[in-house]
């Protein structure tokens, strides 16, 4: 056993979005202190969100995420229209899901390029990986640019998209663009499935863990709705997900982590969770564990492919079910625009009410739950967030325990270094998303 | 022809710089068709800004080896960008600062406007921190500067 003492500080991590860091203490070959550290400044948004009225909050909530805003703008609507009971129509349904799937694709092709593949080949950024792959990298511009145009379509513009309000679309866009639009997807769509075969040949590391995947099903492969599911079988509404979830504050972060709930009483009566105290995996690996056979008929040939290894215990399999949600995205797009019609009305008509809603949706980094207070005249009077980020961080922590220990604690401070860097980028933190809220407390003598 | 000021920054002390005088020249008002814009730690997304226009004036703070408040107004980008190492920060997303966004585009090659640079020296990034006095006093000098060479090149 190694008797040597070594600290790894990361004070920055580099190729993630936000400010995060990493501590790591080993003391005679064993891990005495391990940190994901979360200290980018806390943003307050759901306190912002209070006074405001329900019309706003698509366009406030867009700006706790230039990654993910269409995730933030639907699962705010989809809890605002749970409060006033609104019926959506058939094509304002499509048109939201067609809307996720740009945000999952540019979100997705992102990761992959500039985050995460210049760690395969033992370079620090996208610059050394241009260097050696260029076509690949110019594929993935393009590929990102389908995301790019897709929300840009529904959502007037590409980065924070203005399209979306509670009741449907401010507008809907053209034939004419959708006819060209869908020219574009399915010139890209073959691209994405080379580059998803070209990613399952990219040798990982075997890194086996025991984690609980948590994410939304739905008949159709779950993007903006459906149940929650575990994989130990718990199955529950957006308004139960406050039953079986928690959030504390830890010291070391500015983002507060979540965990599963043990028993409780609901009202429903009392209520067992599966998983008390655990912490638990959101994202693109924990939604193909949980529904790899809703993927369409139109991917079996790709997952053969590339080998198929869903469900998966492996974090480092991420990438690859990043590329498989893209090449899923890009085809439902696809699906979604060859059937497009100009609707009566991009909207239906808001009727509102006090109440109590909770929405969520799949955001490319995992689930997103909002839930709002409304008054009579539409004023939010409170909301809570709960980003995918803060739901992962209890499960970076323990994977890089794992992880680390695996990867064998006596290996070079560089090389602990890169591994650890490489574990964490499978969760394509969002750390800007994750730190939108800090309890407060101020002591006053 | 879309003509730009780009204003690159981040709420970090000096690194305010490129958004403070963004906001100083937009107000003034008289360079009616150039468009004025504020990027965040733009990383990767920085070349399909670049993309939107024919001719840009991007504005950054750096450490350039000068004394603190000077600044470098560099016609042609690649005269810079091309010979100068990075050294990418955390104000920098995805590791992409503007040196290597640029070169990134050469790499794959991406064509890219004509592109002219205006940098002014840190003092320090502090975290949240203000800008710093030395740039602070120099405001008016780099607004004038920047003002005349958009009228006579952009």
């Amino acid at each position: 056993m190694s008797e040597r003492k070594i600290t790894i500080d990361v004070p920055s991590l580099a190729r993630v979005e936000g400010e995060g860091a990493l501590h790591l203490k080993i003391e005679k070959g064993a891990l005495q202190h391990l940190q994901f550290k979360i200290y980018e400044p806390p943003r307050f948004f759901e306190k912002f969100l209070e006074g405001r009225h329900y019309t706003e909050v698509p366009d406030i909530v867009a700006r706790i995420c230039g990654i993910c805003p269409v995730a933030y703008q639907v699962s705010a609507v989809n809890a605002l229209e749970s409060v006033f009971e609104v019926q959506l129509t058939p094509w304002i349904k499509q048109m939201r899901r067609l809307l996720y799937c740009g945000e999952w694709i540019q979100s997705h092709s992102l990761h992959i390029h500039l985050l995460a593949l210049p760690d395969y080949f033992e370079e620090d950024t996208v610059l050394g990986l241009a260097a050696k792959h260029p076509e690949e990298v110019k594929r993935g511009f393009a590929i990102q640019e389908a995301g790019n145009r897709l929300i840009k379509f529904l959502g007037g513009r590409s980065v924070h998209p203005v399209g979306l309000q509670v009741g449907g679309f401010h507008k809907a866009p053209s034939e004419d663009s959708a006819t060209e639009l869908l020219e574009y997807i399915e010139s890209v769509l073959p691209d994405a499935m080379a580059m998803a075969e070209w990613i399952s040949t990219i040798p990982l590391p075997d890194d086996p863990q025991t984690f609980n995947s948590v994410a939304l099903t739905s008949l159709d492969y779950p993007l903006e709705a459906g149940r929650l599911k575990a994989d130990n079988g718990l199955d529950i509404s957006e308004t139960e997900y406050e039953y079986y979830f928690r959030e504390l504050q830890s010291p070391h972060s500015t983002a507060l982590w979540s965990l599963m709930k043990g028993s409780l009483v609901t009202g429903n009566g009392k209520k067992e969770s599966p998983m008390d105290g655990d912490d638990y995996l959101v994202g693109p690996l924990a939604r193909l564990n949980l529904n790899v056979d809703q993927l369409p008929e139109f991917l079996s040939d790709l997952l053969e492919k590339v080998g198929n290894p869903f469900p998966s215990n492996n974090m480092f399999h991420s990438m690859l079910a990043r590329a498989v949600e893209i090449c899923f995205a890009l085809h439902e797009s696809a699906e979604i625009l060859r059937q497009y019609k100009m609707p009566d009305a991009a909207s239906v008509p808001v009727k509102v009410k006090a109440g109590t809603g909770c929405g969520w949706s799949e955001a490319p980094r995992g689930l997103l739950w909002h839930r709002y207070d409304v008054d009579e005249e539409g004023i939010i009077r409170a909301a809570k967030i709960v980003p995918p980020t803060s739901q992962n961080q209890a499960r970076i922590e323990q994977d890089l325990m794992r992880s680390l220990q695996r990867f064998g604690l006596d290996r070079s401070d560089q090389e602990l270094r890169l591994h650890s860097e490489k574990v964490v980028r499978n969760y394509d933190p969002c750390i800007s998303c994750a730190t939108h809220f800090i309890n407060l407390t101020v002591a006053r003598k | 022809m879309r003509k730009a000021v780009l204003g690159v920054g981040s709420a970090h002390g000096d690194d305010q710089i490129g958004w403070h005088l963004v906001d100083c020249l937009s107000q003034l008002g008289h360079v009616n068709d150039i468009e004025f814009e504020k990027i965040s730690a733009p990383g990767g997304s920085l070349i399909d800004c670049f993309r939107r226009y024919d001719q840009i004036l991007l504005i950054d703070a750096g450490d350039l080896g000068l004394k603190a408040g000077e600044f470098s107004l560099i016609e042609k980008a690649d005269d810079y960008l091309l010979v100068n190492n990075s050294q990418p920060t955390h104000f920098s997303s995805h590791s992409l600062g503007v040196v290597d966004a640029y070169r990134l585009a050469q790499q794959l090659q991406i064509s890219l406007p004509q592109i002219s640079l205006f940098l002014v020296q840190i003092e320090h990034t502090d975290t949240m921190a203000p800008i710093s006095n030395a740039l602070q006093i120099r405001i008016a000098d780099y607004i004038q500067r920047i003002e005349r060479f958009v009228l006579d090149n952009i």
